[in-house]
């Protein structure tokens, strides 16, 4: 057995010197690395840009990038003439100057020139920095609808409460003008009427300044496009009136356009107005004149039409809209 | 060793028979099971239709009580809401653990075993429509007709909801597969291709028009001309270029029709199975494995009835549309328990609950004073249908369609249907007489919640892409509008070799 085995440890040695010469020599080999390219194969995938792009409902000339890129996960973006923008702790979108951006969406940017078409790249890139470009015409366009509002009872055809009141009025009354009769002879929508419609009338005692206290207005609140520092808003108000001949001279109705919305009376009147038409041709009864007024919308949109006379003897009016300038 | 004596002959017995079996051009090329099948299956009229009633098995799917294993079940439209009013702001899950909770958050990815599910069902209806049209020859004469126009509404149905859920505008990438034939396994480009997405639309609208042209109203739980009209009007309001007229005609047809009506009580429409409103319903059975869903147990949450903690939870967000505008029709679409019932919103005094839980699908046997079993002794088999079109619904496309994307309606025929849904929710006439666009999306929102409306509706309404960015600030969820399509499943698109494009962001 032991004979046996020392034999054995020859051979053991034999072959671990065998294999020590062969680890030696194979070493050069067995350490020698492939290149890092070696059995690699090439990105047959590579980076594809895409974008879309929406306008901010708010202003025509911000808009909302959203990346649509396969491959990637670099990106960078070239506005051109549009520069990139934040949105504040107060909501407020403020802008800087920078036209380019590497996020993946870009949430405003603006194109202060406005209307036009805009070249704006983006470029993809993936982590080998194989790249895809994307270029498209960003065409921006104020497609801006402004709001037609609806002035209730504005043919004056029913009764003024709720339509045609006031909430409150320190010092006066919130009785609502009479209704009348003796209309414009025609419809809302600007066609002849076979014959008188109804109105609202400010007759001698409604309508003497001297006498604030049963002095009677006509108040509706309405909500118009707001003018913005980008965009200002245009509005008509238009009406039919008519003044007995009979009238002092100088007697009229007077249309005011509010900055606000009121529910006293007192605050109203002693308000500055957008606008003021004073209508004041002694016309005769039936006789109605149209007359339109132009006025800017203010910053909140909060507008109110109030009404009332100064005369002694009956004045009409009817058929009042308030539209955008055309 | 006794045994290896014998291998010599086993080896040459095998052999022979390995022989024998190669001359079989089976043994090599193997058909698909689905073909063997199909060819040999339809003899006679009665095999057609219940061939056609196999499609509506397709929609109605397998209940996860009674096949609990996560793949490859077709599940139909039971897990629908998962894909639609969890990805808009109506509802989420109420935990953030497994794939249903992916949805609410925007996280779906292109493993995503519902949305992959949902995918496969509907192809799955496709496919068993293909091939009712393929086979419609071996019906009754008289039938033929009437069987191949309920195969392509059915098979139009499902396009409609594969179009809007995964495809693309972008003709680069392309709309969904379109394939209107039976198709062989190996047809990799007619089954991996997306069309775009007007292809994909006009094929849908061609599918309508013939069911609308040879079926009738005999049916609700089955296709009829009332149904196929109503979905064709909704595909006329979605489709890339509006039909705003085609829509508006369809509607009216339906109206002037007058075989439907609102029901009185809003709670019949969910309580009162196949009612005078319900134009196109998926019926299910209460108690019976094969026949039951099992979306009405996972909308339970505070007294757990599901498999998950609770899904289609309703947002506080929703709460506030149904505080201003749900009128008798918010206690019957959601309910709150517990302490969060009590939970009132301090600057306007109204109820605020935070996890309130669908209600218009409560499980027969539900009686909420009973404390052992307050959704009844099986609500896993629920039997609630699934209405997927309904007469309210009609009336407030008739107001889209006359409104025609101007943003608002004031003609006498738009109040005359706006106000009828709104009277029956018992609330007054449109106040000013004009119906705005926001107006008409709060009136859907509510009369439609949970009914997986909400997010097709704001992809019309051209407002989803800002309505779910604020949705996704307010809850810190990470929207971006490529969550507006779903990705198209890994598992079709490793099976493309290549021809299957991904959507862009996933």
């Amino acid at each position: 057995m032991k004979h046996k085995l020392n034999a054995l440890k020859n051979t053991i040695s034999s072959v671990l010197a065998l294999l020590a010469i062969i680890f030696v020599v194979s070493c050069e080999e067995a350490f020698d690395f492939d290149l890092p390219d070696t059995g690699s194969i090439a990105d047959l995938t590579l980076p594809q840009a895409n974008f879309s792009y929406t306008p901010n409902p708010e202003n025509f000339k911000i808009v909302k990038f959203t990346n649509e890129s396969n491959e990637s996960t670099n990106y960078l973006w070239d506005f051109g003439e549009g520069v990139v923008c934040e949105k504040d702790a107060n909501g407020v979108i403020v802008c800087g100057t920078e036209s380019t951006s590497t996020d993946k969406d870009v949430e405003f940017v603006k194109f202060d020139a406005g209307e036009g078409d805009y070249e704006v790249i983006l470029t993809a890139l993936d982590a080998n920095q194989a790249s895809g470009t994307n270029t498209q015409m960003v065409a921006i366009r104020d497609v801006f609808v402004p709001i037609t509002p609806i002035v209730d009872n504005g043919d004056m055809e029913v009764g003024f409460t709720p339509s045609w009141k006031i909430n409150a009025f320190t010092g006066g009354t919130t009785s609502t003008v009479n209704t009348s009769s003796d209309g414009a002879p025609f419809f809302y929508d600007g066609t002849e009427a076979p014959g008188k419609t109804k109105g609202m009338k400010f007759a001698a005692g409604t309508s003497n300044p001297a006498n604030p206290g049963s002095r009677r207005y006509a108040y509706q609140a309405l909500i118009v496009s707001p003018t913005t520092p980008d965009r200002t808003v245009k509005y008509v108000i238009e009406y039919m009136y008519a003044i007995k001949v009979a009238a002092t001279p100088g007697s009229n109705i007077t249309v005011q356009i509010l900055d606000g919305h009121f529910d006293d009376g007192a605050d109203a009147l002693a308000s500055t107005p957008l606008a003021e038409s004073v209508a004041s041709e002694l016309n005769g009864k039936g006789n109605f004149i149209t007359v339109k007024k132009e006025f800017t919308s203010n910053a909140s949109g909060e507008i109110a039409i109030w009404i009332f006379g100064d005369t002694d003897q009956d004045a009409y009016i009817d058929n009042v809209k308030v539209y955008p300038k055309p | 060793m006794k045994y290896l004596k014998n291998i010599k002959y086993l080896i040459v017995a095998l052999t022979g028979m390995m022989l024998i079996s190669c001359d079989a051009d089976e043994f090599l090329n193997p058909l698909p099971d689905t073909a063997i099948a199909a060819d040999g299956f339809f003899q006679s009229d009665e095999d057609v239709l219940a061939g056609i009633y196999g499609i509506y098995d397709a929609i109605q799917g397998v209940n996860e009580n009674t096949e609990s294993s996560n793949s490859s079940f077709n599940r139909g439209v039971q897990f629908e809401y998962l894909l639609t009013e969890h990805r808009s702001d109506n509802t989420r899950s109420a935990t953030l653990e497994g794939s249903r909770a992916d949805f609410h958050r925007y996280v779906t990815d292109a493993n995503n075993i519902q949305s992959e599910d949902y995918y496969q069902s509907m192809y799955e209806i496709i496919f068993r429509a293909n091939s009712i049209i393929n086979y419609v020859a071996a019906a009754n004469a008289e039938n033929i007709a009437k069987y191949t126009a309920e195969a392509k509404f059915l098979r139009a149905y499902a396009y409609f909801n594969l179009i809007r859920l995964y495809g693309s505008d972008n003709d680069a990438i392309g709309g969904v597969p379109l394939v209107t034939a039976v198709a062989e396994s190996n047809e990799d480009e007619l089954l991996f291709t997306r069309v775009p997405k007007s292809v994909v639309y006009a094929q849908i609208v061609a599918d309508l028009q013939e069911a609308i042209a040879n079926l009738d109203n005999s049916y609700k739980a089955r296709a009829s001309k009332a149904a196929a009209q109503g979905i064709l009007a909704k595909v006329y309001l979605s489709q890339p270029t509006p039909n705003y007229s085609g829509a508006k005609g369809l509607c009216e047809d339906i109206i002037a029709d007058g075989s439907f009506s609102l029901q009185t009580n809003f709670n019949d429409v969910f309580y009162n199975e196949m009612n005078s409103e319900v134009m196109f319903v998926i019926r299910y059975e209460f108690a019976e494995p094969n026949e039951s869903q099992g979306f009405s147990s996972e909308f339970t949450s505070f007294i757990r009835q599901g498999r998950q903690d609770g899904l289609n939870i309703v947002n506080l967000n929703l709460v506030d549309a149904f505080n201003a505008n749900g009128g008798n029709r918010t206690a019957v679409s959601y309910i709150a328990f517990g302490d969060d019932a009590e939970l009132i919103d301090s600057e306007t005094g109204l109820p605020a609950p935070e996890d309130a839980e669908v209600a218009k699908f409560l499980p027969q046997g539900t009686d909420f004073t009973n404390p052992d079993f307050p959704y009844g002794t099986n609500a896993r088999l629920a039997g609630n249908d699934w209405i997927v079109l309904r007469y309210a619904d009609v009336l407030l496309m008739h107001v889209e369609a006359i409104m025609a994307g101007t943003g608002n309606a004031n003609t006498t025929d738009a109040l005359s249907s706006f106000n009828a849904v709104r009277n029956r929710a018992g609330l007054a006439d449109d106040a000013d007489g004009v119906i705005t666009q926001d107006e008409l999306l709060l009136e859907r929102r509510v009369e439609l919640a949970f009914e997986n409306q909400r997010f097709f509706d704001l992809l019309r309404f051209g407002v989803a892409d800002a309505v779910l960015s604020a949705h996704s600030v307010e809850n810190g969820y990470s929207f971006s509008a490529r969550d507006l399509l779903l990705p198209i499943p890994s598992r079709e698109v490793n099976l493309s070799k290549g021809l299957l494009n991904q959507n862009p962001g996933y």
